[in-house]
């Protein structure tokens, strides 16, 4: 079957609306604005209509009937997601909000299964009764999906040691674009055969829409120490992460913020009483069984005055500790005072390369005349070179641009890579052929096609269509998404 | 399987051209690393030996990024000796010989005894290069930590046997060895057949520790407990607590690396199941299956409920008596080496198989496109209690 074009939505909404009732279709133009976008400014596209299934069965009736018409779609869940993924062009958004039950939590166990539209955070806060957290715990965390991470593969300053959102999915039911419905993975983890579990976290919505997810749930660590330690510069702070992570000790976090970022945060309601002198600050955490903590606090600290530091603190209590991590999640929070748009960006570089990377950033960013704060988990080496800035004056934003290219061809150079976890979305398609050759992205094409072969869920994102030997001479539905300010 | 010659590569370029000749003629390759577990997975078509344990090199190894890059025909010894080093390590002591390969072990998602924070293979492989079936040199993941750029084809590749191309290189996540890390063990005070059993392993269930430990359950022994204790000092003192709590005999403590190594070692007339059920049934299905197969050895894992089961029966009968008379509201079972049959393949992996091998020359099983674990699945549905 073809696909068809935008035409036939009108045609397919009776259909839909048949499905999960009137109020839950929208196909109004000041309806559909919230959807114009995701987290990232710059672009904007506008869907033909929105659906939002209530239940499962809606969910797997409304795929059905969007294959039956050969209509492409765009799954959605908490559209926090910094690339562009969440962006319907013309095409059906299916949003997944509504399907927010935490079906199932098993604490002997230890998991849940969970709808996809439950909130990240949620699913902590109602396992904390049984002493258990979900642990991967991106900075939006407090809004975003476990559909959403499932769909980016999504990290957070926690996954340092606790591992990123493939390391704690056990099982996923997925409906596929054709509406055949799936279970990938074990509930129990005892899998065989190809990882197809493996392969669909991550697939940015391009491979099918999973129903039902069950996840890790962790034990909550016995005790929690938060190291706060100030440096004179960005270098010496760099120095510090190489030579924590050398020690054996695996901190659950360990976060750099620069001092835009701290002037930033301190002067807006998430001030977490951070020194605003600091030219960068590390935020280290280790936690785990009570004894032996405080030795490796020592170490951490010592590492710390080895490179220079000016000074180290260390919260114990759980309320310090909170208002020291408020400020590192709310950071790009706190960054929307300096403008009115944030470019929030995404690439990851071997550790012992991040001096030398945040000089050439800081280099870039003169060059460019563009502001960069950066904010990132330091311990993985994934860098959010974060740029505010006017997304109406056309020169500023195409410096902008420019600049964030440079950053990525840097990162790029360095043997790093463009996306550590928010995915490639519409955002990083231009460097896909940077990253992979001709042959690697068919692969990866081919692999889409075996889920997708009519190329309608979330198309034209993650792989460049025209390096798809078999779609040349495709529609791609992404050349006609407004690139705003670009 | 029966093979009828020998190819050594060295280079990758000497891959994809071995590849991309046998698709000219139509004759499908078995690939080999160090050849130390070719009985295991199967049953494979009679097939050209590729023999990749000449790609052994180390490609880049930066200690600071805790990141290794070598040929897939690297042995584990070597890559252990390397990373000791510089105080690392690769964090899995997979079953089986340490001289095999690590592209086998990769290619085979090998599990390992008391692998630090439940790691899986899938968790430290960062990058592969891999020819893929049709010649073509592919390259996925990255030298990085965290990489969510395009498709994962790296989990794809991590425990596909080999059955959708030849890896060549790898990139793996290390660790740094901790200040100490030891085994101990200690006997249980109670036998599996005993009606009491439950009354001491579920207790360590409940209160599992944050250490890696094994139940290890010989024929005719008292099961004795495994503890991997890693850390610093206060935090091993601390473990070794907890340990003893357990219930178990006077603790002993080894060098680990001389506990893995018993663990670990498999020979090729010993089948080997994997088993699991929930926790919920701990006891009772470690009982079931040491009265279904008396003769095995059990190594049972009671922070994830995961039971690996080593028997000189023939692998599909021992796993069809133990799924058969349940013991636990829901087993699932793999064979990982040993004998089996092969159903069909379910319709997305036959597919993902024809999209990176279309004429099934990597590794060909016996029955034409059929995959090697399909066994397992059609028979380790849910199990009735």
């Amino acid at each position: 079957m073809s696909v068809r074009p935008a035409m036939t939505v009108p045609l397919i909404r009776e259909q839909l609306i048949a499905i999960t009732g009137p109020r839950w279709v929208k196909d109004r133009r000041s309806e559909l604005a919230p959807y114009d976008a995701d987290g990232l400014p710059g672009y904007r596209a506008t869907p033909s209509l929105a659906v939002f299934p209530g239940t499962r069965d809606e969910l797997i009736a409304v795929v059905r009937c969007l294959a039956d018409a050969g209509v492409p779609f765009v799954p959605r869940g908490a559209g926090t997601g910094l690339s562009g993924g969440a962006l319907a062009n013309d095409v059906v958004l299916i949003g997944l909000n509504r399907l927010s039950r935490i079906l199932e939590v098993d604490p002997v166990n230890r998991l849940a299964r969970v709808e996809p539209g439950v909130v990240n955070a949620r699913l902590s806060r109602e396992t904390t009764p049984f002493g258990l957290h979900y642990a991967p715990d991106p900075s939006s965390q407090s809004v975003c999906t476990i559909g959403g991470n499932v769909a980016e593969n999504a990290g957070g300053p926690h996954c340092l040691k606790y591992g990123v959102t493939l390391n704690h999915v056990l099982a996923c039911e997925v409906v596929l674009p054709d509406g055949t419905v799936t279970t990938l993975g074990d509930p129990f983890g005892e899998t065989a055969g190809y990882d197809l579990l493996g392969v669909f976290i991550g697939s940015e919505g391009c491979f099918g829409i999973a129903t039902e997810i069950t996840v890790r749930l962790v034990p909550l660590p016995d005790a929690v120490h938060t190291i706060l330690a100030d440096f004179p510069s960005v270098d010496a702070a760099a120095r510090a992460v190489s030579r924590i992570v050398a020690t054996g000790i695996v901190p659950a976090a360990l976060e750099m913020m620069d001092n835009p970022t701290i002037r930033a945060v301190e002067a807006s309601v998430y001030a977490a009483g951070y020194p605003v002198d600091s030219a960068a600050i590390l935020l280290c955490e280790v936690d785990g069984v009570a004894d032996g903590l405080e030795e490796d606090v020592a170490i951490i600290r010592d590492a710390c005055l080895a490179c220079d530091a000016r000074d180290v603190r260390v919260a114990t209590a759980a309320a310090d500790r909170q208002r020291l991590w408020q400020g590192r999640k709310k950071a790009f929070g706190a960054m929307g005072r300096i403008a009115p748009a944030l470019v929030v960006q995404d690439a990851v570089v071997p550790r012992t390369r991040l001096p030398e990377v945040l000089a050439r950033i800081a280099d870039i960013s003169h060059q460019h005349q563009v502001r960069v704060c950066n904010v990132f988990h330091a311990g993985d080496g994934n860098l959010h070179p974060n740029i505010p800035y006017d997304a109406g004056d056309a020169d500023e934003s195409a410096r902008v641009h420019a600049a964030m290219s440079a950053i990525m061809q840097t990162c790029i150079d360095v043997g790093g890579t463009i996306t550590g976890e928010h995915g490639v979305g519409l955002d990083k398609l231009p460097y896909m052929e940077s990253l992979f050759d001709a042959d690697s992205l068919d692969a990866m094409c081919r692999i889409r096609q075996v889920f997708d072969p009519e190329r309608r869920a979330n198309p034209g994102k993650v792989v460049p269509v025209h390096a798809c030997r078999e779609w040349h001479g495709t529609r791609g539905v992404s050349r006609s998404t407004t690139a705003v300010g670009r | 399987m029966t093979t009828h010659s020998l190819h050594r590569v060295a280079q990758v370029g000497e891959v994809a051209d071995a590849i991309r000749t046998a698709a000219e003629h139509q004759t499908p390759l078995r690939f080999r690393g160090t050849g130390t577990w070719m009985h295991g997975g199967g049953p494979f078509a009679e097939a050209t030996v590729l023999d990749l344990s000449g790609l052994s090199h180390v490609i880049e190894y930066i200690p600071g990024d805790l990141v290794i890059t070598v040929g897939a025909g690297m042995p584990l010894s070597t890559l252990r000796a390397i990373t000791a080093e510089h105080g690392q390590m690769f964090a899995l002591d997979p079953y089986g010989d340490a001289t095999g390969s690590i592209g086998a072990c990769v290619a085979t998602a090998s599990a390992a005894p008391l692998a630090p924070s439940d790691l899986q293979m899938r968790d430290l492989v960062l990058g592969i290069e891999a020819v893929l079936g049709t010649g073509e040199i592919t390259r996925a993941g990255g030298r990085v930590v965290k990489n969510v750029a395009g498709f994962d084809l790296v989990r794809l590749h991590t425990g596909a046997w080999g059955t959708l191309g030849a890896l060549t290189t790898v990139s793996l996540r290390l660790h740094a060895r901790p200040a100490i890390d030891v085994a101990v063990t200690g006997t249980a005070p109670i036998a599996v057949d005993d009606p009491a059993f439950s009354t001491w392993l579920d207790p360590i269930v409940a209160n599992r520790a944050p250490l890696p430990m094994l139940v290890v359950i010989a024929p005719n022994a008292q099961p004795r407990l495994v503890a991997r204790v890693s850390g610093n000092r206060a935090r091993v003192a601390a473990l070794m607590t907890r340990v003893q709590a357990f219930g178990v005999g006077p603790l002993q403590e080894h060098a680990i690396e001389a506990t893995l190594e018993t663990l670990r070692v498999t020979t090729p007339d010993v089948a080997m199941l994997r088993l699991r059920a929930s926790l919920r049934d701990a006891a009772r299905f470690v009982h079931h299956v040491r009265r279904t197969l008396p003769e095995a050895t059990l190594l049972y894992d009671p922070a994830r409920g995961a039971l690996r089961v080593l028997t000189r029966q023939d692998a599909t009968d021992a796993l069809a008596s133990v799924m058969a008379t349940g013991g636990a509201s829901y087993i699932r079972g793999v064979i990982d080496q040993g004998r089996r049959t092969v159903p069909t393949p379910s319709a997305l992996e036959g597919q993902i198989k024809r999209a990176l091998d279309p004429s099934d020359l990597c590794n060909r099983l016996m029955h034409h496109v059929t995959l090697p674990w399909d066994h397992a699945r059609a028979i380790s549905e849910p199990g009735a209690v």
